[in-house]
């Protein structure tokens, strides 16, 4: 190339083409030293070659271009001996920074190593790159940012895939659940159905039999049962036999359960002390036709009373008994407890009713001979005495109050008609004692009925110079009751006060309707028997309807009683339904009688 | 991480006579070459240990992790993983520039693996923090640093390497083009230069136990020669020793100085 250069012309000296070139060139040492510069890189910089010459290369570059040539270009110098296309920027003496792009090359002259760089001035190039680089920067946000979008597009669909896949999870799990718990439903409503049957059987029947019967089957069927029995405990409880059962494939008859107890003898003994027991054993030959083992519930029939017998269920092994199943079971055994009590129960008592009516029979085949005998003598010593005053009134013994005879005989008569009054009223109050017989219900109304009971004690009153009245409330309700007693119970407290009620006091009769306060206002009909002059004591209230008590000491009229008429009232009230009491103060006794208006 | 995962990570290259581990940390921008006017005289004497960090040289560009080496302390472990696998103790560890930072870093986290520090042109801290220190530049310079290097990736490897790279019949180009730079990805490069230059560790300084020699190049258009100063000011049982040598990379521009000084303080060192 040298040689050629100076063939074509004389005139052109390299040194004079380079120093003029049209690009920068400047040497420098290893040191960083300066030794030669042309003129075109001069007057680029601005600088004259004296100030340039044996200064150090770092004095023409910025801070950052010092750097990079520090850190990278003098050691790719160093390294390869050469560098090319390297960009950095250069300091000229005034004004901004050149940014260049230099190939440098590293050679020995003359032993010393000294360092070739060529600049190129990239003005343009550079704002060309800048764009382009600026457009790089751009594209890369936006990869980056369409990078994340993707990932986080790709995490959210793997987030929902398993999302998903959970959910489906789930959703079969909850169906699972809810098909177990459907089954358990239906179970539990079969149970329940079964359980109601039997309750109404229990209910609607006392026949055990059929009771334990419907029971057992019902078990056998609901619970897919081999064999199921029911043993009853005889009176001592040691001895079960089996009563009712229910057979799918085991031949047993009733009273074989001893072969069962002699088979497992261990667990015999369990369901007396009232658990529930499940086992699984091998059930021998005679219970069978073919041996096999069965899964075994035995389960107790017990109340409070003690153990009644035992359920035994028969299943296959495969199938344990649930708890489900064995409270089931439990129930039934329950309710079996209940059939067989109730059945006991019902037998005893008919016994006791047939036991009662003998007694009733005998007690008023009794009364109607003590009545007969009592009063038979009775009767007849009153048709004697009357005969007698037949015979004796020609005589004319009763003209003279003070014939023995006339005295004598009016004794006799007033105490055999006591006698028998006494005995009418004693055999009326051990029949009503004893009676159980139903009331005679009619209806009363009280305006009409209260004087016609009153009527046979007017002239009494009169000739007594007592006075008699009757109020009854005008709108009285007719009153539901056995017309006999409640006629008996009144004349009994009339013949009373007529006893009692000094001359000139005022007895009287009334009626009207009240309420019951204390039972939810039940009507009530309130009949009063009162009268004035007399007052009984306050201790006497209660006891003057004890038999046979008598006030002491008050007896205006000499009338004498049997002391039985208020304690036969007080029984006749009671057997009515009835309440009397007393009250009595300010000179004035009043008898209180209170009625349901309508008894049941 | 396996044996050989850590060799091959780090293209570990082992050779010399001696026993005693000397091991050399490149700074940023280059790559274990660096060293190769230094290490034949020591090779003789000592275990040469050579390395590249994660992201340079013929490191594995797949064991780059943005969080790991988006401190100094990233290439910290590397350092402290080499010595860990090949199990290496008293180091003497001869860092350059940012390398500097990175051994002084390492000797604080695994003290009893090191046993002398050789700094060349060490810098705590490059930007200035005036009125009390002179790091030398202004957050602007780096920037514009930056942008020299990403304007040279325009032309060097992100525009031609895949271009070249496919070019099976001329395969000297790959060579040609990985030897160029010591780093042929931009954004590794890049972010190394970020860490290296925007790191301050002055408050390390005292922490460190291990002791160390500053090779102070008398005009570093780098680390100043008041950093050097600062550095022996506050690093405990520090020599410092200011070498002729000007640039910021004396152990190539000078390396015959260099090697004298490294030896006089070793000599001295084991004399004790």
């Amino acid at each position: 190339m040298q040689t050629e250069c100076f063939k074509s012309g004389d005139i052109y000296h390299l040194d004079e083409l380079l120093n003029t070139a049209p690009c920068g060139f400047l040497t420098f040492t290893d040191n960083g030293e300066i030794i030669v510069v042309n003129a075109t890189l001069l007057q680029l910089l601005g600088y004259e070659l004296d100030e340039l010459r044996g200064q150090r290369i770092d004095s023409i570059l910025p801070m950052a271009s010092r750097i990079f040539y520090q850190t990278h270009f003098f050691p790719l110098l160093k390294l390869h001996g050469k560098v090319e296309e390297i960009y950095i920027s250069l300091r000229p003496k005034q004004g901004n920074t050149l940014p260049v792009l230099v190939n440098a090359v590293r050679q020995e002259r003359l032993g010393v190593f000294i360092n070739d760089c060529i600049f190129v001035l990239v003005r343009q190039r550079v704002r060309y790159e800048d764009e382009i680089l600026q457009a790089k920067k751009d594209a890369q946000v936006a990869i980056l940012a369409q990078n994340q979008a993707n990932a986080a597009l790709q995490q959210a669909q793997i987030a929902l895939e398993s999302k998903q896949a959970e959910l489906l999870e789930l959703n079969a799990k909850l169906e699972d659940q809810v098909q177990q718990r459907t089954a358990q439903l239906q179970q539990a409503l079969n149970f329940e159905s079964l359980l109601h049957r039997i309750a109404d059987k229990v209910r609607d029947s006392l026949d055990e039999e059929q009771i334990l019967q419907a029971a057992v089957q019902e078990l056998g069927v609901e619970l897919a049962i081999e064999y199921c029995d029911v043993e009853i405990y005889n009176s001592d409880q040691t001895q079960p036999s089996v009563a009712y059962e229910y057979n799918q494939s085991l031949s047993l008859a009733p009273g074989q359960a001893l072969k069962i107890t002699s088979v497992i003898p261990v667990i015999a003994s369990v369901p007396m002390q009232g658990e529930v027991l499940q086992l699984c054993s091998m059930i021998s030959d005679g219970l069978l036709h073919n041996p096999k083992q069965l899964a075994i519930l035995a389960c107790p029939i017990y109340d409070d009373r003690g153990v009644l017998g035992n359920l035994w269920l028969f299943r296959q092994k495969e199938e344990a008994f649930s708890n489900l199943e064995i409270r089931l079971v439990q129930q039934v055994a329950n309710h079996c407890a209940i059939a067989l009590r109730q059945s006991r129960l019902y037998q005893a008592a008919q016994l006791q009713v047939q036991e009662l009516k003998r007694l009733n029979q005998l007690k008023n085949d009794f009364l109607n001979t003590i009545s007969h005998e009592l009063r038979t003598p009775i009767s007849s010593m009153k048709m004697a005495l009357q005969m007698l005053e037949i015979c004796l009134l020609p005589l004319g013994v009763f003209d003279q109050e003070t014939n023995p005879i006339n005295h004598y005989f009016q004794i006799l008569q007033t105490e055999s008609q006591q006698e028998l009054e006494l005995i009418d009223t004693l055999l009326e109050l051990a029949h009503t004692d004893a009676s159980t017989a139903a009331l005679n219900l009619s209806p009363i109304h009280l305006h009409f009925w209260l004087p016609h009971v009153v009527e046979p004690f007017i002239q009494r009153t009169s000739r007594q110079e007592q006075y008699l009245e009757i109020s009854v409330q005008e709108d009285l309700p007719p009153l539901m009751t056995d017309v006999t007693y409640l006629g008996r119970v009144l004349t009994e407290l009339l013949q009373n006060a007529l006893k009692y009620t000094p001359p000139g006091e005022k007895i009287s009769v009334s009626a009207c309707l009240t309420v019951d306060r204390n039972h939810s206002n039940v009507p009530l009909v309130r009949i009063e028997v009162s009268n004035s002059g007399v007052e009984i004591p306050q201790i006497e209230h209660d006891r003057i309807f004890d038999k046979f008590y008598r006030i002491p000491n008050n007896d205006p009229w000499k009338h004498g009683g049997t002391g039985l008429g208020l304690a036969l009232v007080k029984k006749l009230v009671d057997h009515m339904s009835g309440s009397i009491w007393v009250e009595s103060s300010y000179n004035l006794t009043q008898f209180i009688l209170l009625f349901p208006l309508a008894l049941e | 991480m396996m044996v050989s995962n850590i060799i091959s990570r780090n293209n570990v290259t082992l050779f010399g006579r001696g026993t005693q581990p000397m091991l050399f940390a490149h700074g940023f921008g280059c790559d274990q070459n660096m060293w190769r006017f230094l290490t034949p005289a020591f090779e003789n004497d000592y275990k040469i240990v050579l390395f590249d960090y994660v992201g340079s040289g013929k490191s594995d560009l797949n064991a780059y992790s943005v969080e790991r080496y988006s401190e100094l302390n990233g290439y910290v472990k590397d350092v402290l993983d080499i010595c860990e696998t090949l199990d290496l103790t008293n180091v003497i560890f001869v860092g350059h520039s940012v390398s500097s930072m990175i051994g002084i870093l390492a000797s604080i986290q695994a003290p009893h693996r090191f046993e002398r520090l050789i700094l060349i042109a060490p810098s705590p801290c490059y930007i200035n923090d005036l009125p009390n220190y002179l790091g030398g530049f202004e957050r602007e310079d780096i920037e514009e640093l930056l942008d020299i290097m990403e304007k040279n990736y325009i032309g060097w490897a992100s525009f031609f390497a895949p271009v070249i790279m496919k070019n099976e019949e001329r395969p000297e180009l790959i060579n040609e083009l990985e030897t160029s730079f010591c780093s042929t990805d931009p954004v590794i490069a890049r972010r190394f230069g970020e860490v290296t230059f925007f790191s301050d560790n002055r408050c390390d300084l005292p922490k460190v136990t291990v002791p160390s020699l500053i090779l102070q190049c008398s005009e570093d258009a780098i680390a100043p020669i008041e950093v050097g100063h600062y550095l022996h000011h506050h690093l405990p049982e520090s020599t410092l020793q200011i070498i002729k040598a000007t640039g910021h990379c004396p152990h190539m521009s000078h390396p015959e100085e260099s090697i004298d000084c490294i030896e006089e303080y070793l000599t001295a060192a084991h004399a004790n």
